[in-house]
């Protein structure tokens, strides 16, 4: 069964990631790129930092405060996206932000990701399930 | 059931009924009068101001000039010390653009506090980059400004002291009266930002005697895009203007010289916010209709029973129990406000989350945030108890996600 059928199995992986996040730790190293990531509408504040060599995605890890869907999103992304190449991680963020504005999307390409499949129902929360996921999409188009 | 008779003046709540509204202190809902008086404009008026050649135009400034006068009733001062602005925003830039910023010097000291809007302290960051004065911040003591440690940190070079009179933060309110007449004894300019008390409050500019003073129409019911900045006159005399254009110049020569109106007019160039104006008119009549006593009294009813049951609750955590506002800033243990907020308006119960709380420590800004719930006197018993079943279920936020 997809994750995105199984409503208990998607609130066990959201607070497991917003109370357990993973790569939450920011890295004393001038290689990566920092960028900070808030919101006008709310009040989600991360600093998201990336470490990209030969076209690999080698780290993503983050800080900051926000929200549980913020947090459990840019957590699941870190996981996801790390060690991915360049190329195979813009597919996989554009069909997430597909699958976040309820549009046409891959859930086997999402991994844990596909957790955020409703809150395209939730108007007021896709920012809080998009900011990282859009903030890395930038950085990474950003060095080509 | 509670009747609550000016709840039929909102016509918010005939088209949502199903919604509890303690968001106040951002915006205040807007009566039928002000939608009415608003109207009145479009419907009957229509033209511009300040071109009184024709009986309409003339009944416009008639209109304008009416509210200034019911404007200045109502904060206790002179007319011409009422200038319209487009809000307490707008307001604030001008007294610290127009008229500090000339009387600042390198060195000069700016006093304001942690617990300011950003629209009280960015000004202030500004003239202070622009003329070499300094920002400088009167400790808190349990997160309130107390008299002693505002004369404590006034210097010889304090020139501009600039406090909300009750802050959106927590809802302290200060004492801004024996603030003021210290900072007299100073020769310091007293600004007061009154965003926040001139919903709850009654105020007298004559008796706080402060030097500038700033609101919006728009936390009281008014409509949005209109404010008011009072300036004593001999201050606004000096006072240079933002914005230049039409409606506020005297002569213009070809060489680039002008002169400008040596009135209140002088800040309100171009077209004006007519319909704005007469809606702030209409507010403050109703206001006073309601009277402040009805106001503070309903205000107390409802704080006091919210925040007697959310006490009781272990998973909730209350910042500004002993406040003199309308206002509860709290948390639900272990969940970020944001998510608070969003399990709260699951329930269609509108409350804002914020960086409400400005902490400092080893000189880092440590800022955490929290839920604030705010009352008007529109507000009902019955609304308070639904947010308090509701907040008493608090600690599966996430439900609301999904
Ligand atoms: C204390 C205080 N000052 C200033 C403002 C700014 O008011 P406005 O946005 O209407 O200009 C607000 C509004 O939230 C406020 O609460």
């Amino acid at each position: 069964m997809p994750i995105s059928d199984n409503p208990s199995l998607i609130r066990e992986i959201i607070m497991d990631h917003y109370e357990y996040p993973r790569n939450k730790k920011l890295k004393e190293d001038q290689r990566y790129v920092k960028v900070n990531l808030d919101s006008e509408s709310c009040i989600d504040n991360i600093d998201l930092q990336v470490l990209v060599e030969d076209n690999i995605i080698k780290d993503i890890c983050f800080d900051g405060v926000a929200c549980a869907i913020s947090t459990a999103s840019t957590s699941i992304m870190s996981e996801l996206l790390k060690g991915k190449k360049v190329e195979e991680a813009k597919v996989i963020i554009e069909n997430y932000l597909n699958m976040l504005h309820g549009e046409e999307y891959d859930e086997e390409l999402l991994g844990e990701a596909a957790v955020f499949v409703n809150t395209y129902k939730q108007a007021n929360r896709i920012k809080c399930a998009t900011l990282s996921w859009s903030g890395l999409k930038d950085i990474i188009s950003k060095d080509k | 059931m509670e009747i609550n008779k000016y709840k039929e003046d909102y016509p918010f709540f005939k088209n949502n009924p199903e919604v509890i509204f303690f968001d106040n202190a951002s915006t205040a809902l807007k009566p039928k009068c002000v939608i009415e008086a608003v109207n009145h404009y479009y419907n009957d008026l229509c033209v511009n101001a300040h071109r009184g050649d024709y009986y309409l135009s003339y009944k416009v400034d008639v209109e304008i000039e009416k509210v200034r006068k019911d404007v200045a009733k109502f904060i206790d001062c002179e007319e011409n010390e009422v200038a319209f602005s487009s809000g307490a925003t707008e307001s604030l830039n001008l007294i610290a653009e127009g008229y500090c910023k000339k009387i600042l010097q390198k060195g000069d000291e700016i006093l304001i506090s942690e617990l300011e809007h950003a629209s009280n302290v960015l000004p202030w960051f500004k003239i202070a980059k622009e003329t070499g004065a300094v920002i400088k911040y009167v400790p808190l003591e349990n997160k309130r400004i107390t008299v002693e440690n505002f004369a404590n940190a006034i210097t010889p070079k304090t020139k501009v002291a600039s406090f909300a009179y009750i802050s959106n933060v927590l809802g302290y309110k200060i004492d801004a009266k024996k603030m003021c007449e210290i900072a007299h004894k100073h020769h310091i300019i007293f600004v007061l930002d009154g965003a926040q008390s001139t919903p709850h409050i009654p105020v007298s500019m004559k008796d706080l005697d402060c030097d500038f003073y700033a609101f919006s129409a728009h936390k009281l019911g008014g409509p949005t895009g209109v404010g008011v900045m009072y300036g004593k006159a001999k201050y606004l005399q000096d006072c240079d203007p933002l914005v230049l254009g039409g409606g506020m110049n005297k002569v213009i020569e070809k060489d680039g010289t002008y002169t400008v109106y040596n009135s209140v007019r002088k800040f309100e160039a171009g077209t004006p916010h007519i319909e704005g104006i007469l809606g702030l008119g209409a507010i403050i009549k109703y206001i006073q209709k309601v009277g402040f006593a009805y106001i503070q009294k309903k205000e107390k009813e409802l704080r006091d029973r919210a925040l007697t049951a959310l006490k009781k609750m272990k998973h909730i955590e209350v910042y500004n129990e002993d406040n003199e506002a309308n206002t509860i800033a709290f948390n639900i243990k272990d969940v970020f406000a944001q998510d608070a907020a969003s399990y709260f308006a699951k329930y269609n119960i509108c409350l804002r989350a914020g960086q409400h709380c400005a902490k400092l420590t080893d000189g880092v800004m440590n800022t955490y945030a929290s839920v604030r719930c705010s009352f008007y006197f529109y507000n009902t018993i019955e609304e308070v108890d639904k947010f308090i079943e509701v907040a008493s279920k608090g600690s599966d936020f996430l439900d609301a996600y999904f």
